[in-house]
């Protein structure tokens, strides 16, 4: 089910690329080396936990929870889950909440639907938002979300996430 | 540094920022920021699709930025012909799924309300009542119904419009985009008629027949 990403490995057949322009490289912020990888034909409904970094190009619904390591929601990923990492980047589609411990980045290709705790957060020209956003400054990260939460559950909690078993990634 | 908004399409309708982005000097936004300089803690709404200049202004600020892009609303892109207002409020309050009890302090607007036609309107200003109050402060623009040479502007065709965003206290950043939503040119008249949950209290008089709009609780 997951596929690990080694150095020097051609890309995995199933649909992880970058594309040309991308303003980000893995070696910024972001590790995708040695990551694990749900591949694009992978479906998976339930909690995801682990102790490593890793690339989704498949289908997640639930919560994925990878606490000081690097989540790619890849160009082909679809994830209907809250996302919590020390880095999230999201290149595909992403309804839920995300709170990355030290930053969120969505690029060009990127279409999130819910809200964002980050200390820092990038969303490239393109990038599709719906949601909040909170920011604040005398807060040590993550910030907290609480006004925007209580009063809502804001812009996109996955509707009806039903979870089956627990995947632990790696 | 340029002026707001200074080029005007060929078809008549709303002037359009040159095709690359730029950063255009306001005069209605740091009004709007002196206003705000003393609260605690902001609530903004954007009805635009996300930027990272408007997210690093607040950056300093305790800012909670719900972003919802208004122009994607299929009430902007591809609004039915028959629409009473009450089905405009409905998919409007579906599509901004704001918080029941979330008050904004800061209401963008941007052009957004131009693409919505008047009962989309009407419904958003419906809409975000409940999130409104007498401290709440809106910020938009607006085009004279008619140019200086009585040409119409209300864009017929598919629209180049821009992303904004804040880039600091007195300036904007233009992105420019194509908007696939038809752009309607609501006058102040029709701002007074069919948006009644804020009114405009200051406008300035840019190029083009183009307005800078400061909106207050109505």
């Amino acid at each position: 089910m997951f596929e690990k990403r080694k150095d020097g490995q051609s890309e995995p057949e199933v649909g992880f690329s970058r594309a040309s322009g991308d303003s980000w490289s893995p070696s910024e912020n972001f590790n995708t080396r040695n990551a694990a990888v749900i591949g694009a034909t992978i479906r998976i409904k339930g909690e995801i936990s682990g102790d490593e970094n890793l690339v989704i190009e498949g289908s997640v619904v639930g919560s994925v929870a990878l606490k000081g390591h690097d989540l790619t929601v890849g160009q082909n990923g679809e994830v209907q889950a809250d996302l919590t990492a020390k880095t999230v980047k999201v290149e595909g589609q992403v309804t839920g909440d995300i709170q990355g411990e030290e930053k969120v980045v969505i690029t060009k290709s990127g279409r999130v639907r819910g809200n964002i705790t980050a200390p820092r957060v990038t969303l490239e020209d393109g990038a599709k938002f719906k949601g909040a956003i909170d920011m604040d400054p005398g807060v040590e990260k993550p910030h907290a979300v609480t006004t925007t939460r209580s009063g809502s559950e804001a812009a996109s909690k996955p509707e009806a996430v039903e979870e089956k078993g627990k995947q632990t990634a790696g | 540094m340029s002026t707001l908004l200074r080029r005007k399409r060929n078809d008549g309708s709303a002037p359009v920022p040159a095709r690359q982005t730029e950063t255009v000097t306001s005069r209605l936004l740091p009004v709007l920021m002196e206003r705000i300089e003393s609260r605690d803690r902001l609530h903004v709404l954007d009805l635009g699709s996300g930027s990272q200049s408007t997210l690093n202004f607040f950056a300093g600020r305790n800012t909670a930025i719900h972003f919802v892009d208004l122009f994607s609303a299929d009430l902007a892109v591809e609004p039915p012909d028959e629409l009473s207002t009450a089905e405009a409020c409905e998919q409007l309050v579906q599509y901004l799924r704001l918080p029941e009890d979330l008050v904004f302090d800061v209401c963008m607007f941007w052009d957004a309300l131009h693409y919505l036609p008047l009962a989309g309107l009407e419904g958003l200003s419906r809409a975000l009542v409940p999130h409104i109050n007498s401290r709440t402060l809106g910020y938009g623009f607006g085009a004279l119904a008619r140019g200086a040479r009585g040409e119409e502007r209300d864009g017929q065709a598919g629209n180049q419009g821009c992303r904004y965003g804040i880039e600091d206290q007195s300036h904007l950043k233009l992105t420019p985009v194509e908007r696939p939503g038809r752009y309607r040119a609501h006058t102040q008249q029709q701002f007074d008629e069919f948006f009644p949950a804020m009114s405009i209290q200051k406008a300035t008089l840019l190029q083009e027949g183009r307005l800078e709009l400061l909106f207050t609780r109505g």
